[in-house]
C-alpha cells in the first residue's frame, strides 16, 4: 500500500487549486526562544569563516494541521486545510490507506515563499469513529525558496474522524533547504 | 476411569439415537463472495457465504466449526467508510441483544444454518447473525458476531473476531462449541451468509436538533480492479481437529477485465 504513494504539488487538481490561495500566505518564522515550538532556520555548518562557508540550511518545524475532506470518502481521502505552529499556511494531504500494518499519504504545504511536498508511511488503528495513525515523513521536494528541500524520518501523526472525515495531523522534524 | 465410562456411555447413546457418524470425516467448504453494488471506486456491501459439508455425502453432519478466518483483499479498507462509528461492548450485547448496542456500531448482518442432532435425522435451525464493531483488540479492529437462534435450541452467542489489517487483511473469528442436548454432540454449522456494508443498515444523526436516518458509507472498492480480480479465501478449523480451506474470486467487471 505504501507503494501507491504519488508525489503532490505536481499540478494535480486539488493541489493546483490550493497553490494559488497559498501564495497569499506568509510562513511565520517565530523565534524559538519565545515559544515552545521550535522554528528556526539555522546553519548546519560551524559558524566561522573558512572553507566550509557554503552552509546547507536546516529548517526546524513543528506544526499542527486541521483538514477537511474534499469530495467523497472512499479508497483515497483527499483532505485540505491549514497548518499552524512554527510555520503556518495551507496544506493538502492525500491518504491512500491507513491500516495497522501499513499505509501511506502524500502531502503538499504552501506558503508565499514556496511549497514543500513529500510522502509518509503510516501505521494506524481504528477505534470506533476515529482512525489514529503515526508514521514517518519524507520531504521530497518543493518550489520557490524550498525548491531544494529534502529530509527523512520526520514525525507524522494524526487522527481522522470517520463521522465527518475531518483530520488533524502533527508534523515535526527538520529538513534541509 | 470415570471419564472413560462417560465417553463410552456417550458413544452408545449416540449410536442408539442414530446420529450420523462423522468422526474422522473430511469436511468440505465452499466460499462465495460478491459486492453489491459492484462499481469500482464506489462504496459497496461485501457479501460472503460459506457452505460446509462432509466429503462423499450430501447430508452428513460436519464437525462443529471452532474457528474461521476470512481473507479479504487488502485494498478494501475501513478508513474510507463510515461503518462501525461506535463501539458495542460484549456485555451490553449479551444482556440486550443488538438493541443493547448503538445503531452505528452495526457493520452488517446475516444468517447461519445449523444442524441440531436430535433423533435419527438432525434438525435444521436458522440463526440470525449481526456483526458489530467491538472494542479494539490491541491495534486491530474488534468485530463481534452475535448469533441468535430460537427453536429447538434457543441460544444467544457472541463470536469474537478480529479484523487484521494490512497486506493480508483477514477477519479471524473463534466459534464456541454450542451444546445441543445433554449427552448429544454439539451443534454443527452447515452454512453462513454475511453481509458487511450499508445495504440494509440505517444509522442516525442529529441535524439541527432533529434525528435523521441515513445509510453509512460502505467500504470503497478501489478505482482499479486488481489483476485476476478480488480474491477471497476462508480457512476453517473443526472440533475434530481437521481444517479445510476454500477460495473465491470476484472477477473484474467485464469492461476492465485483465
Amino acid at each position: 500500500m505504501g507503494s501507491k504513494m504519488k508525489g503532490m504539488g505536481d499540478g494535480g487538481g486539488l493541489l493546483h487549486g490550493l497553490q494559488g490561495a497559498m501564495r497569499r500566505r506568509m510562513w511565520l518564522m517565530i523565534p524559538a526562544a519565545t515559544l515552545g515550538v521550535i522554528a528556526a532556520v539555522v546553519p548546519s555548518a560551524p559558524a566561522h569563516n573558512g572553507p566550509s562557508a557554503v552552509a546547507a540550511k536546516t529548517l526546524v518545524f513543528n506544526v499542527n494541521s486541521n483538514l477537511r475532506l474534499v469530495g467523497r470518502p472512499g479508497h483515497v481521502l483527499n483532505e485540505k486545510g491549514t497548518f499552524t505552529g512554527s510555520q503556518s499556511g495551507t496544506i493538502a494531504i492525500r491518504f491512500t490507506s491507513v491500516t495497522s500494518t501499513s499505509g501511506g499519504a502524500t502531502f503538499a504545504a504552501y506558503s508565499s515563499g514556496g511549497s514543500i511536498s513529500g510522502s509518509t508511511t503510516t501505521k494506524g488503528h481504528v477505534v470506533g469513529a476515529k482512525v489514529y495513525f503515526t508514521g514517518v515523513m519524507s520531504v521530497t521536494g518543493g518550489t520557490g525558496r524550498y525548491a531544494h528541500a529534502s529530509g527523512r524520518n520526520l514525525q507524522f501523526s494524526g487522527v481522522v474522524d470517520r463521522r465527518t472525515f475531518h483530520a488533524t495531523t502533527h508534523m515535526q522534524g527538520s529538513f534541509h533547504l | 476411569m470415570r471419564c472413560r465410562w462417560t465417553l463410552a456411555a456417550l458413544l452408545l447413546a449416540t449410536m442408539a439415537l442414530g446420529w450420523p457418524a462423522t468422526a474422522g470425516a473430511t469436511q468440505t467448504v465452499k466460499l462465495s463472495a460478491g459486492f453489491s453494488p459492484y462499481r469500482l471506486g464506489k462504496s459497496t456491501t461485501l457479501k460472503l457465504g460459506l457452505e460446509i459439508g462432509v466429503a462423499g455425502t450430501s447430508d452428513g453432519l460436519p464437525s462443529p466449526v471452532t474457528r474461521f478466518e476470512m481473507h479479504i483483499p487488502a485494498n478494501l479498507e475501513l478508513i474510507g467508510s463510515s461503518l462501525g462509528l461506535s463501539i458495542c461492548h460484549p456485555t451490553a450485547l449479551l444482556a440486550n441483544g443488538s438493541e443493547g448496542c448503538p445503531t452505528d456500531a452495526r457493520l452488517g448482518f446475516g444468517s447461519a444454518q445449523i444442524k441440531v442432532p436430535v433423533g435419527p435425522e438432525p434438525v435444521t435451525e436458522l440463526a440470525s447473525i449481526e456483526a458489530e464493531m467491538g472494542p479494539p483488540v490491541g491495534e486491530e479492529i474488534g468485530v463481534l458476531l452475535y448469533a441468535e437462534a430460537g427453536s429447538p435450541v434457543a441460544a444467544q452467542l457472541i463470536f469474537p473476531g478480529v479484523l487484521f489489517g494490512g497486506a493480508s487483511q483477514s477477519l479471524s473469528t473463534s466459534v464456541p462449541l454450542i451444546p445441543s442436548l445433554p449427552g448429544a454432540p454439539d451443534i454443527s454449522m452447515v452454512s453462513m451468509k454475511l453481509s458487511l456494508g450499508p445495504e440494509g443498515l440505517t444509522y442516525f444523526k442529529t441535524v439541527h436538533g432533529r434525528t435523521v436516518g441515513y445509510h453509512p458509507e460502505g467500504v470503497a472498492l478501489p478505482g482499479r480492479c486488481p489483476r485476476g480480480g478480488f480474491r477471497f479465501a476462508a480457512d476453517l478449523a473443526f472440533a475434530d481437529g481437521t481444517t479445510a480451506s476454500a477460495s473465491s474470486t470476484v472477477p473484474c467487471p467485464a469492461s476492465v477485465r485483465h
